[in-house]
């Protein structure tokens, strides 16, 4: 009884990833749907959208950043600059590398 | 007497110490070094003065530059979070986590990556409402890691065809899968919304550090699980099913496909003549979002 039970499952799965492969599929062989369209299924069904990712870069410097005139601050200054490049966009790291330490 | 570094190994250790160590109340340089020397006589031996500046000046600019940056980048991604603490009590959550965990990472990305495990064996750093803290810290944490974890080829037609129960599947690595006390999802997004909000009408947001910590309404603990995932660059989430988070969190941990249902209907009340519909429409909407892909071989090989 188990078994057939898991085999119902089983095969309720198998088919499921079959017909939600071939919507995917449709959806992006579509070429005369604009791409927003394409999307807007599949955005329904992705849940909530997070609303903080719009936000500007990191500008938690500005302001603070007491070395401007006074010298010694030209590495300071610009430390920040191309760490944060990708914050914001989206997709920038998709190769699943990990970040080289910089310290021991 | 003054001990000069002597290699440029051990002027970088001693500058990145100077730099990582917390500022005073008064957000300044510690005047003493924690081996007991003037924090002057340190500067001293391996920064030079300038016709303004002494060489503990000097190195308090960076000491300065960065813990406001650290600080405020902290608060970025856990906006939920410190509104929950409020801002004082996040600033000392914040120096008293980044002092333990300091950065060490190229990117500022990788900062709160250990803010969890910190934050679940620091109760008195969040307050009254701990175990609610850490839901939220929890669920701004897989918004960083939705955000730009990676994307694989989800599964073809082809590769369905050949699976069977003894299959294992791979889930895509920004699809994070989240058991929650509480149900925070809905909290989290109404204080990003607010945050976002606030943003739009300052133009700039500033490091809120005076800011009270936010009025909640009664939360009482109901388990709720939730999926954070990216869709064309844009990160959600999901409320699951707890049939649903429990099959994915077995496809994640390498169960195979028939054991993955065994484990995501172990003790459920879902009435049986439901379940394969249940299923049917899960695996359709994964397959649809594209969160299903084969496993890396690696993983496939038994050591």
């Amino acid at each position: 009884m188990k078994n057939r039970v898991n085999a119902i499952l089983l095969t309720a799965a198998l088919s499921g990833l079959i017909g939600g492969t071939t919507v995917a599929a449709a959806q992006t062989a579509a070429p005369a749907t604009p791409t927003s369209v394409k999307s807007s299924a599949k955005v329904l069904k992705a849940g909530l959208k997070y609303a903080g990712q719009d936000q500007p870069a990191k500008h938690s410097c500005k302001g603070k950043n007491d070395c401007k005139g006074q010298g010694g601050c030209k590495t300071g200054d610009n430390g920040c600059k191309g760490k944060n490049s990708c914050k914001g966009k989206g997709g920038c790291a998709t190769d699943g590398s990990k970040p080289e330490l910089f310290l021991a | 007497m003054s001990s000069h570094p002597t290699s440029l190994e051990a002027i970088q250790r001693e500058m990145a110490a100077a730099v990582m160590r917390p500022l005073t109340a008064d957000e300044e340089m510690q005047a003493t070094a924690p081996d007991g020397r003037a924090m002057s006589e340190v500067a001293a031996s391996f920064i030079a003065p300038n016709s303004r500046l002494d060489a503990f000046e000097r190195l308090e600019i960076y000491n300065r530059q960065y813990w406001f940056r650290v600080l405020g980048a902290l608060a970025e991604d856990f906006p939920a979070l410190q509104a929950i603490v409020g801002g004082r009590a996040f600033e000392a959550l914040s120096v008293a986590y980044l002092t333990a965990h300091p950065s060490r990472s190229f990117s500022l990305r990788n900062l709160g990556s250990r803010l969890i495990e910190w934050l679940v064996a620091h109760p008195q750093f969040a307050g009254r409402r701990h175990r609610l803290a850490v839901d939220v810290a929890r669920i701004e944490w897989a918004f960083v890691e939705a955000f730009d974890l990676a994307e694989r080829e989800p599964l073809t037609r082809e590769q369905i065809a050949t699976l069977d129960g003894d299959s294992r599947l791979a889930l895509q690595a920004h699809v994070q899968l989240l058991a929650l006390e509480y149900a925070a999802d809905d909290l989290v997004l109404k204080l990003h919304k607010r945050d976002k909000r606030q943003t739009s009408e300052a133009g700039v947001k500033e490091y809120e550090v005076h800011a009270a910590p936010a009025k909640l309404p009664g939360f009482r603990r109901r388990p709720t699980w939730v999926a954070a995932h990216r869709v064309d660059n844009s990160v959600y989430y999901r409320r699951l099913a707890r049939e649903e988070f429990l099959t994915l969190n077995a496809l994640r941990r390498g169960l195979p496909l028939g054991e993955a249902l065994s484990a995501g209907f172990a003790d459920s009340r879902m009435p049986e003549p439901r379940r394969a519909g249940f299923v049917r429409d899960m695996f359709s909407n994964w397959a649809e979002l594209g969160w299903v892909c084969a496993p890396e071989l690696e993983s496939l090989i038994k050591t």
